[in-house]
């Protein structure tokens, strides 16, 4: 490709970035517009591209190509640079050490092993467009807030972790657990070859029933997968990142913190810092108050809702 | 633009200035202050009922021209405008200001007509609380609050209370009779008599009852000067301090049988200002207290609720549920927000939700095509 044209695409890619409307999106959001953008608008942006002031001497399909792949590879950079940075210093591996006991892994280890494995997830689209719940459960220190306020109100979520699912780990423990779960979660995004009876197709979860593939073949795969990146990542740790992609109805009575965490994902997902208005509740709690009125809609645990809904409003989140 | 901006301040400061003025005006005559700062603080108050009445004019005009002038009285406080400047010049500061004039000049001429102004201006002495109306001037201008709808409804029911005071207060005293002249009227019947009596001592000569009066008077603090026909008995100040000290304002003149007594009325003056003063501070205050106290409330439980409602109402992605007090929970516009927060943010997440995939994207082709003119 002619050394031009690829300045410009770099360019180009940081105009669609940079359009004002959505700007003030985070990058993962940002890229799903602008895809989906593109694909609802896809004969005429061919078209577009293809025009002198565009890229006339590239083919549109390999131009539109190019951009898509210029754009993955910022947004996956971003998004890997955060990660790491949150491996150095959100992730407290000395507790993660505790949480495995039998594995003998040193923390730098673990680092690395997840960097590795998150490098591959990221790269995938639907889990990176998946992963601004991720992003935001980190940056605003979500689990640390939330879970300490659970463990300390010893309320109906603290039940339901500590004697039904009986995670038998304390609330620092607990907290680095979550985190665990959370950056693997969207690894039921991560494409999987797969045989089905259209032939052998690359899917994940969005596209088991388009493909008449059951939920039980496509897990086993990806848990595979999983544990050659990850050995340490014991079955029950993997299904409960599976399942907190899920509904409530889907899990099971002992599946507590995937119903949690599912509760904690879909508020962060599309969570974007505003500044509360005079004699408005506050984004957590007026969220919250939302959640509990449509829990049967969205499929969230009623009662865990309802708790996390007290707790925003009495910490003012 | 620059020249309305240069006027409207002027306006500003001569609003915040005349309500300084008001006080001192009172506080002058409360300390009994010296003719010629009191004529200079009569001056100046003649100045500002002046600019006040021009302004008023201006603006009526102003509005007339753009046909709005039912609206600038009515709904912009034009009347407030207009009760703030003319009736004072008209019936207070102008007419004591022309009295003043008079006097100085062409006493022996004026003096009939000196008589009669003073009888009108002296009959709608209370006319001039209505300065304290310009206390709405210069309040209404103070934009304490974002909400339009907050400031206009807490300056209606400051312009409202004030008026109703001051109406009361003119109303009662036009009804009733102004109790400062019952004052000065009981004043003088009491002198009346006393010199009567005097007067009635039989046995005693003319002479002896001069001396008589001399002495009974002189205890009085009250007479500051006593004459017999045109002798002077005696008199506690000298003429130039006299002169300095004393305007028709300060003192009535009692003539009995030969007899003139100066009787202080300053005592009286003094009470009077300091219902004024009170009046007034009484009028601060309330005005303070609705702009601060009552904003804050009704911004807190009516027009918040509003701009919550309206931004959940029109924009699509607005989620925040209204802060409901317990308290006032029962009110109408409360209940109207439990049902925005429990029923309508949860249907409108819902519609949402489903409408996700058909939602338009907030890219356009025209995003793309301003990066060829970059």
């Amino acid at each position: 490709m002619d050394p031009n044209d690829k300045q410009k695409i770099l360019s180009f890619v940081n105009h669609l970035l940079s359009i004002p409307n959505i700007k003030s999106e985070p990058p993962v959001i940002r890229e799903g517009m602008i895809l989906s953008f593109i694909t609802k608008n896809l004969n005429q942006i061919k078209e577009t591209l293809a025009s002198p002031d565009f890229f006339p001497k590239m083919k549109p399909a390999d131009a539109l190509k190019v951009v898509l792949q210029v754009l993955k590879q910022k947004i996956v950079n971003e998004v890997i640079t955060e990660v790491e940075e949150w491996l150095n210093e959100r992730v407290a591996f000395r507790l993660v050490q505790k949480i495995f006991l039998n594995q003998q892994i040193s923390a730098d280890h673990y680092k690395s092993m997840l960097l590795e494995f998150m490098h591959d997830l990221i790269s995938f689209n639907d889990a990176r467009y998946n992963f601004n719940s991720v992003i935001n459960i980190f940056k605003y220190q979500v689990l640390e807030r939330y879970i300490s306020e659970i463990f300390e109100r010893r309320g109906y979520i603290f039940n339901e972790i500590s004697r039904v699912e009986k995670t038998n780990l304390g609330v620092l423990e607990y907290i680095e657990y979550s985190k665990l779960v959370f950056l693997i979660k969207n690894i039921v995004y991560m494409r999987i070859p797969v045989t089905t009876t259209y032939g052998e197709r690359s899917i994940n979860i969005n596209e088991i029933k388009k493909f008449s593939v059951p939920m039980e073949k496509l897990l086993n795969k990806q848990e595979q997968l999983v544990k050659k990146t990850l050995p340490f990542i014991t079955q029950k740790v993997f299904m409960t990142a599976v399942k907190s992609n899920i509904k409530k109805e889907i899990t099971k009575l002992e599946e507590a913190s995937s119903r949690l965490y599912y509760i904690l994902a879909s508020r962060y997902q599309e969570f974007k810092y505003q500044k509360t208005d005079r004699g408005a509740e506050t984004q957590d709690k007026s969220w919250y108050n939302i959640a509990r009125r449509n829990h049967s809609f969205y499929g969230f645990d009623k009662n865990m809702v309802n708790e996390l809904y007290l707790i925003a409003g009495d910490n003012l989140w | 633009m620059k020249r309305k901006q240069f006027w409207e301040n002027f306006i500003l400061i001569a609003i915040a200035l005349v309500i300084v003025q008001t006080f001192i005006s009172e506080l002058a005559i409360f300390l009994h202050w010296n003719i010629f700062l009191r004529n200079t603080l009569l001056l100046i108050s003649l100045f500002f009922d002046l600019t006040f009445t021009i302004e008023f004019v201006v603006r009526s005009i102003n509005a007339g021209r753009q046909k709005k002038l039912i609206s600038y009285w009515i709904y912009n406080r034009g009347w407030v405008d207009f009760i703030a400047a003319v009736p004072l010049l008209l019936l207070n500061s102008g007419p004591l200001v022309f009295l003043l004039i008079l006097k100085g000049t062409t006493v022996s001429i004026a003096a009939v007509g000196i008589l009669n102004l003073l009888k009108v201006v002296k009959a709608i002495r209370v006319t001039r609380v209505l300065r304290l109306i310009r206390v709405m001037k210069i309040f209404g201008r103070i934009r304490n609050a974002d909400s339009k709808m907050a400031q206009h409804h807490t300056s209606a029911v400051s312009t409202i209370s004030v008026s109703i005071i001051l109406l009361v207060i003119i109303v009662f005293s036009f009804t009733a009779g102004d109790p400062v002249e019952r004052s000065f009227k009981a004043r003088k019947a009491y002198y009346v008599d006393f010199t009567a009596r005097v007067l009635d001592l039989k046995g005693y000569d003319k002479e002896s009852r001069k001396d008589m009066a001399g002495q009974i008077f002189s205890g009085d603090k009250r007479i500051v000067k006593l004459f017999y026909e045109d002798e002077s008995i005696f008199s506690r100040l000298t003429e130039e301090k006299w002169a300095a000290a004393y305007s028709d304002e300060d003192y009535i003149e009692v003539r009995e049988g030969g007899f003139t007594l100066f009787v202080s009325i300053v005592d009286i003056n003094r009470n009077r200002a300091l219902n004024n003063m009170l009046i007034f501070i009484i009028i601060i205050a309330l005005v303070v207290g609705l702009m601060f106290i009552y904003t804050r409330h009704f911004v807190q439980t009516i027009s918040d609720v509003l701009f919550i409602l309206n931004r959940g109402f029109r924009e699509n992605g607005y989620f925040l549920q209204i802060k409901i007090h317990k308290e006032y929970s029962d009110h109408e516009i409360f209940r109207l927000a439990a049902f925005y927060n429990d029923k309508f943010l949860p249907a409108k997440a819902k519609r949402m939700h489903r409408n996700k995939m058909k939602m338009k994207s907030p890219l356009s082709m025209k995003d793309l095509f301003k990066f060829k003119n970059r």
